[in-house]
Parts: C-alpha cells; structure tokens; sequence
C-alpha cells in the first residue's frame, strides 16, 4: 500500500514550490489579459500591395494609436478576380457562398479578403438594381492548398473567373486601445489613401466600460463559487466532528489548483479571456468532486472503527479510492487530450487549462487535501505557524 | 429476470427511442413545447454565432434625455427599428435582444462586421430640414456678390452660418419642425440624368407635404438644408414651390452611402440614441464549420478510448456501461434539441467533456461493486450495496460540479456571453443526465445478468483477476 500520509510534507514542498514560481511570475509580468478584460480592438489586416510593418506603425502613431501593436504575418493566398454586385447584402452573400462551396472541398478555413471594385462597376444611369463590378479577391486558406486544385474546383462550380495568382500577402494582427465603427472606417479609408486597398478581419473590439464590468462580475462568480462550495462542503461534512476542517483543506486544495493553473498561464504568457475563467470554474468545480469522493470515504471509514488511528484511516481511505480516482482522470484526460490534438486552435488554450486542471486536481486531492487533514488533526498547521518567527516574536 | 426490471428495461427502450427520433428528426413539432428543429446543421440544432459566423453587436442607449417611465418603451421601439432596418438588409434570422436596462444585443449570422449593415445599425438617423437665418444668408449673398462663395458646406463646417428648424404651420394649427417622421416608407435610391450621382426620392405624408409646400413657398430661390443627426447633407436651391409632396436628397456620396441613407429613412429614427456599439465581434463563418467538423473528430476519437479503457479495464460492467454511455450521448443530444439549446464552441467541448465525466458515476460503481464482490457477496447482493452505498460520493461530488455550473450561468448572463451560459447549461445538463444512466441504466443492464450462469464466472467482472496482483491486499 502506498503511503500517502508519512511522506505529506514532500508533496507540500513540491506544490507550495510551483505555487511560488507561479506566483513569482503572476507578481512580476501578471496575466496576459485578453482585450475582453483590458478593453481594446483586435483584428487582422490584410494588404493587397506589400506594405512595411514600420511604415504602418508610423501610420497608425499618426492616426492617434501610437502604443497599437503590430505583428506582421505574411499570409499565403490566392488573388481571384471575380465579377461581383455592388450591393453589400448580394456581395455578401456571394462571398459568403463562395467560402462555403470551397469549405466543402477543401475541408479547412478560407478567409476571404475583399479588395472592393477597381473603380469600373458598371452601373447604367437610372438603374441602382443590380450593378456588377470587376473584383479582386484574396482566398486565405488554412491549410496549403493546390492552385490547379482550386481552379478546377472554381469551374466545377460554375464560377466565371478572370484570372488566378498565387502571391504572398502581408496581413497584421492589430491590438489598439479601443477603435470604435466610426473611428475604424476613417482609419481604413486612411490606410487605403496610404497603402492601397485593404480588408480588415476579425475585428473584436470591447469598450473599457464593458471590460470593467466583465473584470468586476469575473470577480464576483469566482468568488461566489468558491463560497457556495465551502458551503456545501461544511453542509456535506456537518455529521462529522470537525467539519470546518475538511472544508478548508478541500478549499486549500482548489485554491492550489487554481494558483497551478493561473501559474501556467502566467508563466507561458497565455492568453485570459472568459473562456479561461469557465476552465478554471470548471476545474474548481472538478478538484472538489474528486476530493469528496475521498473525504467521503474517510467519512465511512472513520465511522466503522472510531479508535482506529486518523492517518491510517486516510491511508487506507485513498488506496481504496485509488483506483476511481485514477480512472476518473484518465477518462476525462482521454477526450480532453482528444480535444486537445484534434479540436482545432480556437479552443485549444481553453482545453489547455481543463487538461492541466483535472491532472492537479487529480493530485490535489490525493497529495494534498487528504494529507492535509492529518496534519490538521494532529495539529502541525498550529505548530507551522508558531514556527514563523513574526508569530513567535509577537507571542 | 423479475418483473420489475422488465418494466425498467422497457422504459430505458422507449426514453431511447423517442430521443433517437428527436435527434435524427429535422423539423418537427412537440406539444406543449412548440416547433423544434429549425437549426441549419444536419442535426438540425440551434448554432451559436461562434459556430455559424456573423457578427455580434451591443449597443447602450443612451437613456439620459428620457424620463424613467419612458425608458423601457424607447429601448423596445429602438429595437423595432433596428430589426426593420437590418430586415431591408436581408440578414436571415436575425437575433435582437434587450440585455439589463439600456443594452441592446443585435447577431446577425453570416454578415461581416465591415459591411454597410453593420455600420448603419446603430445610428440615429434623425432627419430634419433647416433654413437659413437672415443674417447667416445675408452673409451668403454678400459672399457671392463678390464672386467668393465657396459653397454652404464649407461654410457649414467653418460655422460661419446658421441653420435654423425648418417650420411651418401644421394641421392642428401649431408651428411644426418638417423632420424625417413626415416621410412615407417608401424612398429609393436612382442614379441623377444630370451627374449619374446616386440621390434619395421621397415622398411626404399628407402633412408633411403641405408642410413641405409652405416652406418652400417661403424659400423660393433660398436654400433648403437637409441634416442627418445635425451633419449637414445638402441643401438645394428651392426653384418653385413644391406641393406633389416629393423631393429629392443629393450630395450623398457613394452608393453605398445612398442606399444606407434609403435602409434608415425607410426604417425611422431611433426614438434614443445608442451611440457606437460597445462591442464588436465578427466571426469567420468557415471558422465555425471547421471548428464543429474538429470537435466532431476530437469527441470521437475521445469516446472511443473512453469506451476501449472501461470495456477493458471492467470487462463486462464496462461492456454495459459502454452501452450506457451511448444511451446518454443520444438522451444529451435530445435534450438539446428539446430545449432547445444553442449549440456554441465551448458547449460541445462542455458536451465532450462531460463523455469523459460521465463514465464518473459508473467508475465509482464498479469499483464498489469490485470490493463487495471480494467480500463474497453474490451478484445480486453486490450490485444493490454497490449503489446504494456509491450514491452518495455520486451524489456530493456532482452538486459541486452543478453549483459551479449554476454559478457560471449566472455569470454568462450577466455578462451577457452566450459562450459561457452555453458551456454552463450544456454541462449542467451532461451532469444529470450521466447520473441518470449510471444509476439507472447501468443498473438496470446489471440485473440481467443476476441468476444467471454468467453471474458465478467473476472474472467478467474483472475481480479474480484483480486478486491475483499486489493491488489487492485490501484491508478487511
């Protein structure tokens, strides 16, 4: 039987070290908050002409957003001349219908890029029905595809296009303080005077009122969380003696798995939006779960043999909760990982911080919590403190 | 097999079958919940706007100049509006809704957030026609006297006139201010003969058409200012007096210009201004297909291992519980569709996750069922000590993981993020569902096997062998 209880103060070194580095790093760079959180705009640029990243930089300080940042990603692409309406809700449509039909072959993204008309739309006097213009497209693909490939697929589909050109576009990943619709067409029609035309995707843009209130009610749930499970942990746990114990060593052990998560976050500069903050509610939620499944057979095991000696029956406790617990995890870590490899990049930091939470959280409860509770018992977290020296000078 | 489990088996077959049905159906209609399915997947569910792409608008109305008792209305009215002008757009399936007091929520699926649409959304579009006060057109012909006129929006810009409300006298007898009300909904945009500019043709209610005639009566060979939200437009020349009641908007820039001046006169102004939207989202559509065709593969390479690891691992149980865990993934797709609920990003990794922590309940189970086994109880004896005394870690740990999510739902729609009420419900609901299975499915599956040749033969519960190892020096 594995000894989980006698070698406790290991397992607490181990944790309360990566809890420091994690804290060391939250102190020193903090979180890198997403534009949900810090308010700002976000959104990628693409150029149909080259354009330098100093130049646009020198534009953008002219344009009033000297502390934007600018990162430049050459994005291959193809040029597509096409004959498209002018009308935005037709064009729309058109493009939008040309992205799906590629989709179904080509089985990845396409971004179009939409350079707008080259200034000959035909538009008879009189008639503002249906004007057509000479259009130039750029198809960003997310995986590599063949040109010969797409201009076959274009005339199975039926599309009469002009001509096709694999080029290398320069596209920016924008992040400002926040550029409201107004602001934003000015910018672009001042970029396209400066550089030529242009297309902007993915724009995501938040106020810093709507920021402030989303850090505030962020707040307000992780908090409300964390008190509505002390709540019912006590509840769960009031039959016992010492019910306050077991609920603040289940809550020591969410808050180290909480502290690991926001660490690794820190630490490898991830990105923290409210996607992050389910996973880490999530995880709370699950680093609980698993520790009242032991607690839980602490509590039957005590209550068979009342004179047998607390750390034994914690021992025997999580070895025979072993089994469950590992099993548990490696289910949940199956479709995680799963997620994790084939789930795409959009979720991957959220799957990310689940994957990591459920593998601490598995730990926690059987390094952590359960170990705890003994020390509580036999009163060395009393002893601890007397240990600091602040407290023994005051005493 | 007794009598009792029958009647379970054949309520687990009939619960299957109608989610089956409800899953793989398209449209239909349920009673007492209205019609279900009308989704654009092949399931037919409800996609969020991560998922089908489009752009995702929230304006706040600006509620200072309106009384309390008035405010509500004037939020409701400027989500009328907004909805009749995004319907002269043609978005499909538009989503408008009120958020707290002053917000506003617009989701316009498959429009892109650089589109005309979205940039007229949110104005206020309040038109007026203004005249020139005697002093400010005294300036203008002094200026033309001397051959300098440099046109009146020039001098509109440099402040150097002044426009005053055009009025007239109204019907009931009073001083009224021609403005954008007194339009029918009918303008449109032509090309002009003369300049092949794009110009807006309207037309006047009956009032405003002898307002109309009064004032240009008043202003012959004066100009006539037209103002959206107090920025000049243009201001013709009036030739005649105009009593047809129709006229005509020049000077309005591109066509795309023209046609949005036509979607807002059409639709009216907005009773409160919402000012620029204070979020902004635009959402690749092909992102969200790609992202749902992935997850599909992630959830079933993830299920299969799952299902590999327990049929493995607990041998027989595990075949059932395997059995159990499809059930459940049909019972959670149905729901879903019942709900119905919106089918977001981090709804379905919700979903897939919840595979994962669905098999929880049946792991605790097994592993009791394993230990009294050992003990030398009998099949029977041990599948009914199993659960009764699994239920309650079932149970505890599962309402840690509902308060987590009711507390995540309450935060999503306070925030207003359909991202994190989806994850929440979607949980919530894989949660109660699992339970359900585990206890009872899988229960139920069990029994079948009590009294039976099978039953005596432990190894298919993968005890016997279990014993053999070191692992099990359990404690008595």
């Amino acid at each position: 039987m594995f000894d989980f209880v006698s070698r406790r103060k290991w397992f607490f070194l181990a944790s309360g070290l990566v809890i420091l580095i994690g804290i060391i790093s939250l102190i020193a760079s903090g979180l890198n908050l997403g534009i949900e959180f810090s308010s700002g705009t976000t959104m990628t640029l693409v150029f149909k002409d080259e354009v330098g990243e100093g130049a646009l930089r020198d534009e953008f300080t002219s344009l009033d957003h000297p502390n934007a940042s600018i990162q430049h990603s050459a994005k291959d692409a193809f040029l597509l001349d096409l004959e498209l309406p002018m009308d935005p809700k037709e064009r729309g449509k058109e493009k939008d219908q040309l992205a799906e039909d590629l989709q179904a072959r080509f089985d990845t993204t396409i971004r179009i890029a939409d350079f707008g008309a080259d200034g000959n739309a035909t538009s008879p006097a009189g008639d503002a029905t249906s004007p057509v213009g000479n259009t130039t497209l750029a198809l960003i693909f997310g995986e590599t595809v063949d040109q010969s490939d797409l201009s076959d697929r274009l005339d199975d589909l039926g599309y009469s296009w002009g001509n096709i050109e694999s080029t290398t576009l320069d596209s920016f990943l924008i992040r400002s303080e926040t550029i409201y619709t107004d602001e934003q067409v000015e910018i672009e029609q001042a970029l396209e005077e400066e550089f030529g035309l242009l297309d902007s995707l993915d724009v995501y843009s938040i106020s810093p009122e709507v920021a402030t209130e989303r850090v505030q009610y962020t707040t307000y749930a992780v908090i409300a969380a964390a008190a509505g499970i002390l709540l019912y942990i006590i509840w769960a746990f009031r039959k016992l003696v010492h019910p306050i114990s077991y609920g603040a060593c289940a809550i020591v052990a969410l808050v180290h798995d909480a502290l690991i998560v926001l660490g690794i976050f820190s630490l490898f500069k991830l990105e923290v939006n409210s996607m992050f903050i389910i996973a880490l509610l999530t995880v709370i939620g699950y680093s609980v779960n698993n520790t009242i499944v032991v607690f839980d057979r602490i509590r039957e095991n005590r209550r068979r043999d009342i004179n047998a000696d607390f750390a034994s029956v914690v021992n025997v406790s999580l070895t025979e909760t072993l089994a469950r617990s590992l099993n548990t995890s490696l289910t949940t870590s199956f479709v995680l990982v799963a997620l994790l490899l084939f789930g795409g990049a959009t979720i991957s930091a959220f799957v990310l911080a689940l994957t990591i939470g459920v593998i601490v959280g598995t730990y926690s409860s059987l390094f952590i919590a359960s170990p705890l509770l003994v020390s509580w018992e036999r009163g060395e977290l009393r002893r601890l403190f007397d240990w600091i020296p602040l407290r023994r000078g005051q005493g | 097999m007794n009598r009792g489990n029958v009647i379970r088996l054949a309520i687990i077959a009939v619960l299957f079958g109608l989610a089956l049905s409800a899953v793989l159906a398209r449209d239909y209609h349920v009673p007492g919940l209205g019609d279900r399915g009308q989704g654009n997947n092949t399931l037919g569910m409800r996609l969020g706007l991560d998922l089908s792409g489009g752009t995702h608008l929230v304006y706040k109305a600006d509620l200072s100049q309106i009384g309390n008792e008035t405010a509500a209305d004037a939020v409701e009215g400027a989500m009328d509006i907004i909805e009749l002008r995004v319907n002269e757009y043609g978005v499909s399936d538009p989503v408008i809704q009120k958020q707290g007091e002053d917000r506003i929520s617009v989701q316009l699926p498959g429009i892109r957030e650089s589109g005309e649409a979205v940039r007229v959304i949110g104005k206020t579009a309040q038109l007026d026609f203004r005249e020139l006060t005697p002093e400010s057109w005294q300036r203008v012909q002094d200026l033309s006297a001397q051959g300098l006129f440099p046109g009146y929006e020039f001098l509109t810009e440099q402040g150097e006139i002044e426009w005053i409300p055009a009025t007239a006298i109204g019907s009931k007898g009073e001083e009224v201010h021609l403005t954008g009300e007194h339009l029918r909904r009918n303008t449109r945009v032509e090309f002009s003969r003369m300049t092949n500019q794009p110009e807006v043709h309207f037309e006047l209610t009956s009032e405003g058409a002898d307002l109309f005639a009064q004032i240009t009566r008043r202003l012959i060979n004066k100009p006539l200012g037209i103002f959206l939200d107090d920025a000049y437009v243009s201001s013709p020349i009036v030739r005649s007096e105009i009593t047809g009641g129709s006229g005509v908007i020049e000077n309005i820039g591109s066509l795309d210009d023209a046609r949005a001046l036509k979607v807002l006169l059409n639709a009216g102004a907005l009773p409160v201004p919402l000012g620029e939207p204070i979020i902004r989202e635009d959402i690749d559509p092909t992102l969200g297909a790609d992202s749902i065709r992935k997850s599909l593969i992630a959830g079933v390479v993830g299920l299969v291992l799952v299902l590999a690891f327990m049929m493995l691992y607990y041998r027989l149980p595990g075949v059932l519980a395997s059995g159990a865990l499809l059930i459940y993934g049909v019972l959670v797709l149905a729901a879903f569709k019942l709900i119905p609920v919106t089918l977001t990003l981090a709804g379905i990794a919700a979903f897939i996750l919840s595979v994962g922590m669905a098999v929880d309940a049946n792991v605790l189970i097994f592993e009791r069922l394993k230990e009294e086994l050992r003990a030398g109880r009998t099949l029977g004896g041990a599948i009914e000590a199993g659960f009764n005394r699994a239920w309650v870690a079932i149970r505890d740990s599962n309402i840690s993981t509902l308060i987590t999510c009711l507390i995540l739902w309450l935060m999503g729609r306070a925030l207003a993020e359909p991202r994190v009420m989806g994850f929440a419900l979607t949980l919530a609901i894989g949660i109660a569902l699992s339970m359900f299975t585990a206890i009872f499915v899988t229960r139920t599956f069990l029994r079948l096997f009590v009294g039976t040749r099978l039953a005596g033969r432990l190894s298919l519960f993968g005890v016997a062998r279990v014993e053999e190892t070191s692992l099990s020096k359990e404690q008595q």
